[in-house]
């Protein structure tokens, strides 16, 4: 029976993917065995209630259950612990191995246009084409049905289990190849579900939403076996994020056919990045995925191909393609200032990211039928049950809106470059581009592709008459400065004015061009920014890529590894330090996550406990408290060791290991102190890698400036 | 000796014996998890449900017991759990040892009183 995903299934999803988090050093099968188990148990005691969507009586089962990581302890208890560290260290390393051959092997052979790959002159020697019928038509519907609407016209052909159900693979009576499986189906549970995401692409994915973590299945329609690889991914992009599990690739019809398990529920992947290579050729595609329903394919709302490619080549970008502001990222109408309930946005929207902010809480709604920035433009946000719209109605790459919500202003808005933006806030003065006090960093995060930011400012939304806004997206820089006019409680303040200038190199904001304004206000501290942002993906790297620009400032060891840190020449202070970098066992590594604060931290996984270092820019010795964190609050968690502190540059380098491997820190929370200020940092940490920074998803601050 | 050390003689004798718990609850029955882990929770066996998880898996690899499938009119269906024939032997063997070893302490305590 299919039933609406409700905050109960949420709740329990949010559970099971923390025990799987917490048992991830357990072998892949014992580990299975216990999740399967608990799954059960809920599922059974969820059975039992009069009401299964009840959330509170859904809490109670956990709380019963106890917490994740008590059942891990008890798993891990009986574990030979350095047989376990060792597999999982050895696993992290493969992963890295394999991304570097694939970054290695990438050949740069093609141009795209949206939704329509065209293979470049270059890639025409490729011998193995798709089979000639790989395409399908219609579309195969989300929603599943009664599996005899699939097999009274079909013939199964395989058939197998995964994560515990049954699955069949029907092809279509009467056709053939790749065409016989898409205009066919599977069955898993007894129930139909389609292989026909209706895009001409030589390899076709399906996301089903059954049971506590994600199924994906398809087929790649070149002929013989597939090597098929999973990533989590942006949509829009080519961007290969964390690898996900490798699905199971039979030979089916003389074409592959996949299926796997994903870690997380289907509700969790907005986007898929499926490389695939078939003996002779690698295809690639980007999928984008809306909202998830138990019980149903979640639908594909966006998808990008590019095939005929050399094996083992997967381009991350594309020639004469640069990050541009997605195309669509116009908005109109202007939205009004006026609030409304929030069913008059929800109604046509789908909620895409939702948080908590000055004790309130929002959600934020992409439109029904749109992507990127539009679909955030044209959707808007609800908070305390109330809509607001997100479009100025200026084609700019970003967007603010600021709302009379609450003692303290709330501002919200989106970036319409591709990646995870840097927002920065100033006060201002309208029709200049003058950077006058910084305001606190509001929380960035990426949604549908690009960047989505919301926070609060210090005073009244009434006493921001101008605000400029700084973004750096990866690869480029856009500069707005916006004037407000007359602010009314509960409503949008309106935008009287608006100028900006983008398509800039990173970190350029011009205080003065042809139009604007001049000159620039205090920022402080003042040399605490840094660009280009360092890239995690790239870290660990020979020392050179640091020691042949810079110059060695301090130097020491951490848990047994020699450090040495290592100034930009040329530069001084903070901004030095952070165009510098860190030697870490010979290894060089960035010092700079990209994001506007006057403290900057970075996670390194190098060993079985994390090391984190950074800077303060303030001038002076800083004290520095580490915390574990929560998802985009200052909150702390439990206090974690303080790192060594220096003084180098003026500046204050910070250095020291956690108890815990990098991997066991999704969120830290950083607090400085000196005497001209203090400073409030939540960072979130994505996929860690063994010898490699740890990407940094997620930073929002709060500092002040004493005197 | 110390409080702590008697919470500790306590939490090793829980680990030492709770496997056999199971195995006792499931010597005259089939029994599913949810209906396990809530009996041993229950009876302070366990301190939370889930931790008995681990250890039927534990149970399940060393061949002491073993699973099937039942429908079930509340709900989804259900994995039971029963003795194999060397889960059945292990709990046997442990009674015997168990009840010697009690009466041997009880003597002891016993006599202390008097």
């Amino acid at each position: 029976m299919n039933r609406a995903r409700t905050s109960a299934d949420a709740i329990a999803s949010d559970y099971l993917s923390r025990l799987k988090r917490a048992l991830a050093p357990l072998p892949r099968g014992r580990r299975g065995q216990i999740l399967d188990d608990v799954a059960e148990h809920v599922a059974a005691a969820r059975g039992a209630l009069a009401d299964q969507s009840d959330g509170t009586s859904v809490r109670e089962i956990l709380d019963r259950l106890g917490a994740p990581e008590d059942i891990a302890a008890e798993a891990l208890a009986d574990a030979p612990s350095q047989r376990i560290r060792r597999q999982l260290r050895t696993h992290r390393r493969a992963v890295g191995a394999t991304t570097a051959v694939l970054i290695v092997g990438s050949v740069v052979a093609g141009m795209l246009t949206s939704g329509s790959p065209q293979p470049a002159a270059a890639q025409t020697t490729a011998v193995v084409v798709p089979d000639d019928t790989s395409d399908c038509a219609p579309q195969s519907p989300a929603t599943s049905g009664p599996a005899a609407t699939l097999t009274s016209k079909a013939t199964e052909v395989t058939s197998g289990t995964v994560d515990g159900s049954a699955w069949s693979l029907w092809s279509a009576a009467g056709k053939h190849g790749a065409t016989g499986l898409e205009d066919g189906g599977l069955v898993i549970d007894g129930h139909a579900y389609g292989l026909c995401p209706g895009f001409p692409n030589p390899a076709e994915l399906e996301m089903a939403d059954v049971g506590p973590t994600a199924i994906v299945y398809g087929v790649v329609g070149y002929p013989r076996r597939a090597n098929v690889q999973l990533y989590t991914s942006t949509v829009g992009t080519f961007d290969r994020g964390r690898p996900l599990p490798a699905p199971n690739v039979r030979v089916v019809q003389g074409v592959s056919f996949f299926i796997g398990a994903l870690p997380r529920s289907a509700c969790d992947y907005p986007a898929l990045e499926l490389n695939t290579t078939s003996p002779g050729v690698s295809a690639e595609h980007n999928l984008g995925f809306g909202s998830c329903k138990a019980g149903n394919l979640v639908p594909i709302t966006a998808s990008q191909g590019i095939w005929q490619q050399p094996p083992g080549s997967f381009p991350a970008s594309f020639p004469g393609i640069a990050n541009v502001p997605g195309a669509n990222s116009g908005c109109s109408p202007q939205s009004p200032v006026t609030s409304t309930a929030a069913a008059t946005l929800t109604s046509h929207a789908v909620k895409v990211a939702s948080g908590i902010i000055d004790g309130s809480g929002w959600s934020l709604w992409s439109a029904d039928g749109k992507s990127g920035a539009t679909g955030l433009e044209d959707g808007g946000l609800v908070i305390d049950g109330r809509a607001y719209g997100l479009c100025p109605g200026y084609p700019n790459p970003a967007e603010l809106e600021l709302a009379d919500i609450g003692p303290a202003a709330i501002v919200y808005g989106v970036v319409g470059y591709h990646g995870l933006a840097k927002v920065q806030l100033y006060n201002s003065t309208v029709g200049t581009f003058d950077r006058g006090q910084p305001l606190p960093g509001p929380g960035v995060q990426v949604v549908r592709g690009v960047s989505f930011f919301i926070g609060t400012l210090p005073r009244s939304a009434c006493d921001y008459p101008a605000l400029e806004l700084n973004t750096t997206s990866p690869g480029v820089s856009a500069e707005h400065n916006l004037g407000f006019g007359s602010c009314a409680a509960d409503n949008l303040v309106p935008i009287t004015a608006s100028q900006g200038i983008w398509q800039l190199p990173p970190g350029s904001f011009p205080a003065d061009f042809p139009g604007g304004g001049g000159g620039s206000g205090p920022s402080s501290p003042p040399d605490s920014d840094c660009s280009p942002t360092t890239n995690a993906a790239t870290s660990g790297g020979p020392a050179a890529d640091v020691t042949t620009h810079a110059t060695e400032v301090a130097s020491g060891t951490v848990a047994g590894h020699a450090w040495s840190l290592w100034s930009a020449r040329g530069q001084h202070g903070a901004n030095g330090l952070e165009d510098g970098g860190l030697i870490l066992g010979g290894h060089a590594y960035g010092l700079c996550p990209g994001f506007p604060n006057p403290a900057e931290l970075e996670l390194a996984d190098v060993g079985h406990a994390a090391i984190v270092y950074g800077v303060i820019g303030y001038p002076g010795r800083a004290t520095v408290h580490l915390y574990t964190g929560s998802s985009q609050s200052f909150t702390t968690g439990a206090a974690l060791p303080a790192p060594s502190v220096r003084a180098v540059s003026g500046v204050s380098f910070f250095i020291g290991t956690l108890p815990r491997s990098a991997c066991d820190y999704p969120w830290l929370e950083l607090n400085s102190a000196v005497k001209s200020g203090s400073s409030q940092h939540n960072l979130g940490f994505g996929t860690c890698t063994a010898n490699r920074l740890v990407p940094i998803t997620s930073s929002m601050g709060q500092w002040t400036i004493n005197g | 000796m110390v409080r702590g050390d008697a919470l500790n003689l306590m939490t090793q004798m829980r680990r030492g014996s709770i496997e056999f718990c199971v195995l006792a609850l499931l010597r005259d029955e089939e029994r599913y998890g949810l209906d396990l882990s809530r009996t041993l929770a229950d009876s302070g066996i366990v301190s939370s449900e889930g931790t008995m998880y681990p250890l039927l898996a534990r149970l399940r690899q060393g061949g002491l017991v073993e699973t099937s499938w039942h429908e079930s009119t509340q709900g989804p269906p259900r994995r039971y759990y029963r003795l194999t024939a060397d889960g059945r032997a292990a709990l046997d063997a442990f009674t015997a040892q168990w009840q010697q070893f009690r009466d041997a302490v009880d003597s002891l305590l016993d006599g202390g009183r008097t």
